[in-house]
C-alpha cells in the first residue's frame, strides 16, 4: 500500500525564477527504504519537507502531497505530527530540552499524553535505542553519534509510520554514522516503518536502499533498485558519488553478473576478472607484491617535481606532551613530527582523538607542558571545524577585510580591524587583495551577502579565503570535509593540494579515509595521543584491513598498494591486455 | 550517579521538608529551634555532601557566623546584664551577646539547609515543582539550561577561531564583534530549533508535563508527618507552649512538658531524612552480613 505519494510537484521559492522542484511524482510504498541522493542544491531536502507540512518552505506550490491515500493537508495536525517524523541534519540544534528523558518525552508531551503513558513509551524507546546508560544525563554533555540517536529516538517515540531523514550523518564520524546507519535498518526492518533518507555520502548505505531515487536540478533523473539506477545514470556525472565497486566497474566497463555495490560484490567482481583473465592468479600476486614498493617511488618524484623549497621543513614536533587540567589525561602524549614546506598532509583520526587540540598547539593557542613546537615559517592559518565559528562581520566583504594583515609603519605586520587609523596600505590595496582571493576560490558573488546565507561549500570557501589573506605559511584545516558531498570534496581537493604545490605546508585534520588516499602526499594515523604511523598513503593504508579504503579492501588482496578505484582500474586494465 | 536514600524521596516532600524548616527556623528564633536545625543539618549536610560539606562548613559558614556573635555586641547594647562598658562608655552586656550568637547558629544553619538543597533539589526536580504550577516557564527553563552551556561553547570557539586568524592582537577590540556575531548564531539556530519542536508537534495540542518521579505511599506517609508535625509546632510557637525572649532579658518560657514534646518532634522533623539515610545504609549492612 501506498503511504506517500506526491503527484506533479512543483516548487519555486519566491523571487527565484528558478523551480526548485519540478513536475516530481513519487510514491512511496508501506515499509520501503527509500534514498534519495543528488548534488547538492538539486532540490532534495526541498521535496522531504514538501512530505512534513510544518516544515515546508514559502513559496509557489503546485501539485499534490497523498499520505495514506488522501489529501496530506486534510489530516489533522496532530496526526501529522505523529505520523510523519522528521530528523534532520544538525545534531545540536534539533535537541530543545536539557536532559535526556525529558527530549524523549517532549513529543509526547506536545501530543497531550499522559504521565503514565509516557512513561511507559520512553521506556520501551530507550530499551530498543540502547539509551539506557546514558538516560540521566545532561543533552549538552553526549557525543555526536549519541546526540543523533537521541534526536532518531524521541521522533521514532512518537510512532510515526513514516520517518524522513536529512542528511542525518553527515556531520558524524565514519563510526558513529555506520551505527546510526544500523539503527535505521533495524526500524526499518523490525518496525517496517517506511524510511525516506537523503543522504549524499553513499558508500555504506547505498546497497542498503530498497529504492534509489537520483534528482537533478529539481527532477528526479533516476529511480528504481540500487543496481537498476546504477545502470541508468551509467553515463551521468552523478555516477561519480557512487560508492567504489560501482565507479570500478564503470571504469573497466567488464560486464559482470550485476553491477556490484559494496566491498563484497566489488571483490568478487575484480576476483572474477582475474580468474578470467589468461596470466595465473600467482603472477598477479607476485606482481602485487612488487608493486607495494613502487608507488611510494611515484610520489616521491611527484615532490621534487614541485621544487627544492620541498626539502624545508615548515614544522617541526619534537616529544610534544599537552593536557587542558593538572589532573586530567593527556590528549597529545609523545609526539613527535615532522611537516614538510609543499607537501599535503592528512593526519587521520576518530572523533574525540584530539585531532582539534593538536591543531590548537600547532598554532600556539596552547602550549605544550613538555617538549618543543618549533615554527619554521611565519604563520600559521587554523580554518575551524565549524566554518561558522570563522564569521564575526555582518558581510562576508568585512570579514575577509579585517584578516587582511595590517602593515603599521614600523613595517611589523599588524592583524586587526580594518577601522584602526595607521595603515599604510590604503583601502583600494585592501580591496584588491579580498577581491583576488575571492576570485581565487569562487565566491564572489557572495562578498556581500551574510555569512550565515552561504551554502556550505561556499562558506567552507569563504572561511579559507579569510585564512588565505592571512598569508600562512602552514594552511590547518580541522575536519574540512565533515557534510560534504562528493563533487565538494573534489574542489577542495584541488584547491588545497594548488596551495601544497604553490610551497604552503597543509595539514588537513581528518577522519576521511578516502580523501587522505585521494590527495595526501603524506599521511599520519593519530591514536592515542601520538602518531602511530606516519608515510605515503600507500605505506600507511596498505595493509591495513579495517582501517583503509574501499578500493583497498576489494583489490588489496589481489594487486597491492591500490587505495583509489584508479589504481584499481588501472591494474586490472594491466591484467586484461 | 548512586542516589542516596534522602535524594530519592519525591520532589514534592523533599520541598515540604525544607519549606517547613525554613519557616520554623526564621519565624521566632527560638533558641532551642536553632540549636536543634543547627544540629540536624551539620548531620545532614555530612551525609549528603560529606567532604565538599566540610570544607564549605568550616571555612565559609562557621566564620560568618563568628562574625555575628562578634558584631552585634559591638551595635547592640540593649539588655539588662551589663558584663563590662565599652571604652566609649557604652554597655557590653549578656543579651545581645546571646542575640548574636542565636543570629550566627541561625545564619549558619539556614546555609547549611541550602546546601544540602542544592544537592537534593537538582534541576530536574525544580523544574518538575514549577511545572505542576506553570508548565509553559518550566519548558522555558529547561530550554534555557540546554542553550547557556551551547552559547558559552560557540563563544570560545568563535574566540579559538578568530584567534587562528588574527592571533592575540586585537582580542578585546574583536569582543563585541565575537558577541553579536554569537547572538546571531544563536537565532539562526533557534529557527531550526523551532522547526524541530513543530515537527514533533508543539502546539498542537494543549502540553502535558511528563516527570518521571512517582508519588509513592512512603511519600504520602512522610509528607503527611512532615506537615502535622510543621503545623503543630508553628501552633505552638505563635500561641502558647513555647516562648523566648532576648530581650531587655534572655528568656525561655513556656510549660516544661508541652515544650519538651515541641521541641522532641520538632527534632524528629528535621532528623527525618538523616534517619531514612542511616537506616538505609544499616540495612545494606545487616543485609551484607547475612550473605
Amino acid at each position: 500500500m501506498e503511504v506517500i505519494k506526491i503527484e506533479n510537484l512543483s516548487f519555486a521559492y519566491p523571487g527565484c525564477g528558478r523551480r526548485t522542484l519540478d513536475n516530481i511524482s513519487l510514491s512511496v510504498d508501506e515499509g520501503e527504504f527509500v534514498l534519495i541522493c543528488g548534488k547538492s542544491g538539486c532540490g532534495k531536502t526541498t521535496l522531504a519537507r514538501q512530505i512534513k507540512p510544518v516544515l515546508r518552505p514559502k513559496g509557489t506550490l503546485s501539485g499534490q502531497v497523498y499520505y495514506r491515500g488522501k489529501i496530506l493537508d486534510g489530516f489533522p495536525e496532530y496526526e501529522k505530527a505523529a505520523g510523519i517524523g522528521y530528523v534532520m541534519q544538525d545534531a545540536d540544534t534539533q535537541i530543545v530540552t536539557d536532559k535526556v528523558w525529558h527530549e524523549l518525552a517532549f513529543g509526547l508531551e506536545n501530543l497531550g499524553f499522559d504521565d503514565r503513558t509516557i512513561r511507559r513509551r520512553v521506556a520501551e524507546i530507550a530499551n530498543y535505542f540502547g539509551i539506557n546508560d546514558w538516560f540521566e544525563r545532561k543533552t549538552f554533555e553526549l557525543s555526536g553519534g549519541q546526540k543523533q540517536i537521541l534526536n532518531l529516538a524521541s521522533v521514532m517515540v512518537m510512532n510515526p509510520d513514516v520517518l524522513i531523514l536529512d542528511e542525518p550523518v553527515s556531520q558524524l564520524c565514519e563510526v558513529a554514522a555506520n551505527e546510526f546507519l544500523y539503527l535505521i535498518k533495524k526500524i526499518n526492518e523490525e518496525l517496517s516503518t517506511t524510511i525516506i533518507m537523503i543522504e549524499h555520502r553513499l558508500e555504506n548505505i547505498y546497497h542498503m536502499a530498497e529504492r534509489v531515487v537520483v534528482m537533478e536540478d529539481g527532477r528526479i533523473i533516476a529511480c528504481g533498485s540500487g543496481r537498476e539506477v546504477a545502470g541508468q545514470i551509467m553515463e551521468n556525472e552523478y555516477y561519480e558519488a557512487l560508492p567504489a565497486a560501482a565507479k570500478i566497474y564503470r571504469e573497466l566497463g567488464i560486464k559482470g553478473d550485476c553491477i556490484p555495490l559494496n566491498v563484497k560484490e566489488g571483490r568478487k567482481y575484480i576476483g572474477n576478472i582475474i580468474k578470467s583473465s589468461k596470466r595465473k592468479i600467482a603472477d598477479n600476486l607476485n606482481a602485487g607484491a612488487q608493486k607495494k614498493v613502487k608507488p611510494q617511488k611515484n610520489i616521491l618524484n611527484k615532490k621534487s617535481f614541485f621544487g627544492a623549497s620541498n626539502d624545508f621543513s615548515a614544522l617541526k614536533l619534537s616529544e610534544v606532551y599537552f593536557r587542558y587540567e593538572k589532573n586530567s589525561k593527556d590528549i597529545i602524549y609523545n609526539l613527535s613530527m615532522e611537516i614538510k614546506k609543499g607537501s599535503f598532509n592528512v593526519i587521520l583520526g576518530g572523533n574525540g582523538s584530539g585531532k582539534t587540540t593538536l591543531l590548537s598547539v600547532i598554532a600556539g593557542i596552547y602550549k605544550p607542558y613538555r617538549g618543543k613546537v618549533k615554527l619554521f615559517g611565519n604563520s600559521v592559518g587554523i580554518l575551524a571545524q565549524n566554518p561558522e565559528t570563522m564569521f564575526i562581520k555582518d558581510t562576508v566583504y568585512q570579514d575577509l577585510r579585517m584578516a587582511v594583515p595590517r602593515r603599521g609603519f614600523s613595517g611589523a605586520v599588524v592583524c586587526g580591524d580594518e577601522d584602526v587609523k595607521s595603515t599604510v596600505l590604503d583601502t583600494a590595496d585592501y580591496d584588491s587583495e579580498v577581491r583576488a582571493v575571492a576570485r581565487r576560490l569562487d565566491i564572489e558573488n557572495c562578498l556581500d551577502m551574510h555569512p550565515y546565507d552561504l551554502s556550505g561549500g561556499e562558506k567552507q570557501r569563504a572561511a579559507l579565503a579569510k585564512v588565505l589573506l592571512t598569508k600562512p605559511d602552514i594552511l590547518a584545516l580541522d575536519e574540512p570535509t565533515k557534510g560534504f558531498d562528493f563533487f565538494h570534496k573534489k574542489e577542495l581537493g584541488a584547491i588545497l593540494k594548488e596551495l601544497a604545490c604553490g610551497g604552503a605546508a597543509v595539514i588537513v585534520v581528518s577522519h576521511d579515509i578516502e580523501f587522505a588516499a585521494e590527495y595526501a602526499d603524506e599521511c599520519m594515523m593519530y591514536f592515542g595521543g601520538s602518531v602511530v604511523c606516519s608515510g605515503t598513503p600507500c605505506e600507511v593504508f596498505s595493509g591495513n584491513r579495517f582501517y583503509t579504503t574501499a578500493a583497498d579492501r576489494m583489490a588489496g588482496d589481489y594487486f597491492g598498494g591500490v587505495l583509489t578505484q584508479e589504481d584499481v582500474v588501472r591494474e586490472c586494465r594491466k591484467i586484461i591486455i | 550517579m548512586k542516589e542516596n536514600q534522602f535524594e530519592r524521596w519525591h520532589p514534592f516532600t523533599q520541598f515540604l521538608y525544607y519549606a517547613a524548616l525554613i519557616t520554623l527556623v526564621t519565624v521566632r528564633m527560638n533558641p532551642v529551634i536553632i540549636a536543634v536545625t543547627f544540629v540536624s543539618m551539620i548531620v545532614l549536610g555530612a551525609l549528603v555532601g560529606k567532604r565538599e560539606f566540610a570544607k564549605i562548613f568550616f571555612l565559609m559558614y562557621l566564620p560568618s557566623s563568628l562574625l555575628a556573635v562578634i558584631i552585634n555586641p559591638l551595635f547592640s547594647h540593649e539588655g539588662v546584664t551589663i558584663l563590662e562598658y565599652f571604652p566609649n562608655g557604652n554597655p557590653f552586656t549578656l543579651e545581645s551577646v546571646i542575640y548574636g550568637a542565636a543570629c550566627g547558629v541561625m545564619i549558619c544553619s539556614v546555609c547549611s539547609i541550602f546546601f544540602s538543597f542544592n544537592i537534593v533539589m537538582t534541576s530536574d526536580r525544580i523544574m518538575y515543582l514549577t511545572g505542576r504550577v506553570m508548565p509553559a516557564i518550566a519548558l522555558t527553563i529547561s530550554m534555557s539550561l540546554r542553550f547557556i552551556p551551547e552559547f558559552k561553547r560557540h563563544v570560545r570557539r568563535v574566540n579559538r577561531s578568530c584567534m587562528c586568524v588574527n592571533g592575540n592582537r586585537g582580542k578585546i577590540r574583536n569582543g563585541i564583534a565575537v558577541f553579536e556575531s554569537v547572538v546571531m548564531w544563536s537565532f539562526e539556530k533557534s529557527i531550526e530549533r523551532s522547526d524541530s519542536m513543530r515537527a514533533r508537534g508543539y502546539g498542537v495540542r494543549r502540553r502535558t508535563s511528563y516527570s518521571k518521579y512517582i508519588f509513592t505511599k512512603r511519600d504520602a506517609a512522610y509528607a503527611l508527618l512532615i506537615v502535622s508535625i510543621f503545623i503543630y509546632v508553628l501552633l505552638n510557637m505563635l500561641f502558647g507552649s513555647i516562648y523566648s525572649q532576648y530581650y531587655p532579658y534572655f528568656k525561655l518560657g513556656g510549660n516544661v512538658r508541652p515544650a519538651m514534646i515541641t521541641y522532641v518532634s520538632y527534632a524528629f522533623l528535621t532528623a527525618l531524612p538523616a534517619i531514612d539515610i542511616i537506616k538505609e545504609s544499616i540495612r545494606w549492612k545487616l543485609l551484607k552480613s547475612k550473605i
